[in-house]
């Protein structure tokens, strides 16, 4: 009787961990094949992030998600604030900055104040590189670069994208040199009021590096001459990136 | 007697069943994905492949809501050597024509791309993704003459033509690996290219599964750059394991190592002309976090230099390579040489 009583426990293990591995399949598949206007608008920008402005389909799902900021930025929210790093976490970061509205910059906000995860340390001479931690930090620098990318396209919130790039600037070590440089594109000259508001350990953001004079003949008609070459290579050539 | 009988019964009837329920769970496992995945999946599906059609996996990152839409910079359409067999020809003299293993890993299948995604999938085609990141950063593309004296400024006036050419001149072979060689299982800490030098002509590179499928093609190209510095000058790595990154660490900006060679190339990718044909806004900002993270990671002592302190280096690229590029501190700048070696 003991016998079965062993063979019965273990049948019935077996089934349930087939029911398991059954159920696992059926939670990984796509939960619909319809898909909603904002999915399928936020699935374009994914899709043809890279010809960007170039693909028409970019450009007019881009349109939609801009209109329609605060539910696409909730639907990129949870991936943001929760995956580990990855290619996919850097380009939902990059997508924020072209359509995101204040509540892209409150998001972003929020990622680049969360602890920044601690890198393993490295096998002796392995030459490793700890992608997940790489791709963790290119998303937060990404992270600044987009907040800086909504004043771009939203005018009204750069005070906000600049009060907020301040804020990062001077409480976050690691993304400084990022803020600092998306600072300097955005306000120009202006940049060199925010100088009372940093210390002297800052000061070389607020002296613009300078090729020595001795190199600025040439630099200047190299810039000339470059500019020229670009334009008559563009005249010559078909575009080479044929955008859906 | 039936008492020692009942014991031994016990015991293969046990063994039995737990055997079934082995066998019946090898069976059912789905696609035997956890398995292959175990560490080299590209090496399973070149093993896999019947009447030579290999079966290239996919980048497991790319998922939005069920079809596979992540893009690593590898869409067909967007790389020209795609499209030309003279692209081709010029990335293969990069060094993959010497490189072993390359039949294996896709030489025949260079044109193989994903149905779905349409991204050029077979490790080959990606590589030359990489490659297509240094050669048509420069607006001449394959008309770039990579033959010069690398001290000839009036032909390399940017920063990218200068580089292309030393990527070129200064690897010998560049071979293609299945193994992802990572620590563990599932693991993402990997090696993504190792180069052996030597004492003639005879340095290599190679490139592993975490190059053509864990990585995308920006990241690809600055790789293939630091690593190029590895190659023919034998510049090692000089931080031990004292930055960030925890290993392949340079001491600082100016041992002029493959770190500062491979930031510089990503700035000069950075400041190319926002109406570049080959480079779009996404590749832009991709290089400019991999400028970010790359600087912060991988040198002991702080870099002080900014995306913006590199604006002019594709107009004045003699004065980044030989000067001020090497300085940890813009107000007492140090200068040496990174490009006369």
């Amino acid at each position: 009787m003991n016998e079965k009583v062993w063979v019965a426990w273990l049948v019935a293990a077996a089934a349930l961990l087939l029911v398991g591995i059954q159920g696992g399949g059926v939670a990984d598949a796509p939960p619909s094949t319809a898909v909603s206007p904002l999915t399928h608008h936020l699935g374009v920008a994914i899709l043809r992030m890279d010809p960007g402005p170039r693909s028409r389909e970019y450009r007019e799902s881009l349109a939609y998600l801009r209109e329609h900021a605060p539910e696409a930025v909730a639907e990129f929210s949870g991936l943001v604030l929760r995956e580990p790093g990855s290619f996919r976490k850097w380009q939902l970061s990059y997508l924020l900055g072209e359509f995101g509205d204040e509540t892209a910059i409150a998001l972003l906000r929020t990622f680049m104040d969360e602890p920044m995860p601690q890198v393993q340390p490295a096998a002796e001479g392995s030459h490793e590189t700890d992608l997940r931690h790489s791709e963790e930090m290119m998303s937060r620098f990404q992270a600044v670069s987009s907040t800086a990318r909504i004043a771009v396209h939203r005018p009204e919130l750069r005070d906000q994208v600049v009060e907020t790039l301040i804020a990062v600037a001077q409480g976050a070590p690691v993304l400084k040199d990022t803020a600092m440089f998306e600072l300097q594109k955005l306000l120009g000259p202006d940049f060199q009021s925010l100088r009372p508001q940093f210390g002297p350990q800052d000061a070389r953001h607020f002296k613009p590096f300078m090729l020595p004079p001795e190199w600025q003949g040439l630099l200047s008609s190299r810039m000339q001459k470059h500019r020229r070459q670009e334009q008559e290579l563009r005249d010559q050539r078909k575009p080479l990136c044929q955008a859906k | 007697m039936p008492s020692e009988v009942k014991p031994r019964w016990r015991g293969t009837i046990t063994l039995l069943a737990i055997a079934a329920v082995g066998a019946l769970a090898y069976m059912f496992m789905p696609s035997c994905s956890m398995l292959a995945d175990a560490d080299d999946t590209l090496c399973h599906a070149i093993a896999a492949a019947k009447d030579g059609v290999v079966d290239w996996p996919a980048y497991d990152e790319g998922y939005w809501r069920g079809p596979k839409t992540c893009h690593e910079f590898d869409h067909c359409t967007l790389n020209p050597w795609f499209t030309s067999e003279d692209a081709r020809a010029y990335i293969e003299r990069f060094g993959i024509a010497q490189g072993h293993n390359w039949a294996d890993l896709g030489r025949a299948d260079t044109l193989s791309v994903d149905k779905v995604t349409e991204e050029v999938n077979s490790p080959l085609g990606r590589t030359y993704n990489a490659y297509a990141n240094i050669v048509f950063a420069n607006l001449e593309g394959i008309e770039l003459d990579r033959g010069r004296s690398l001290n000839d400024f009036e032909y390399y006036d940017t920063y990218l033509k200068w580089s292309s050419a030393y990527t070129s001149q200064k690897t010998y072979r560049v071979n293609g690996n299945c193994v992802r060689n990572c620590r563990t299982v599932e693991s993402t800490k990997c090696v993504i290219a190792k180069t052996t030098t030597g004492p003639f002509r005879n340095d290599y590179i190679d490139l592993y599964q975490t190059f053509f499928y864990g990585i995308d093609s920006i990241w690809r190209a600055s790789t293939i750059v630091h690593e190029v510095r590895h190659a023919r000058h034998g510049v090692s790595h000089d931080g031990g394991s004292g930055c960030q990154n925890r290993s392949a660490c340079d001491l600082r900006w100016s041992s002029r190592g493959a770190n500062t060679f491979e930031v510089m190339w990503l700035a000069a990718y950075y400041w190319t002309p926002e109406n570049h044909p080959f480079i779009t806004p996404a590749r832009r900002a991709r290089a400019a976090v991999l400028f970010g993270q790359r600087k912060k990671a991988t040198f002991n002592e702080d870099v002080l230099w900014n995306l913006g302190d590199f604006y002019a280096i594709n107009d004045t690229p003699e004065f980044y390579v030989e000067q001020a590029s090497c300085s940890e501190d813009p107000d007492n700048p140090i200068y040496c040489l990174i490009l006369a070696d």
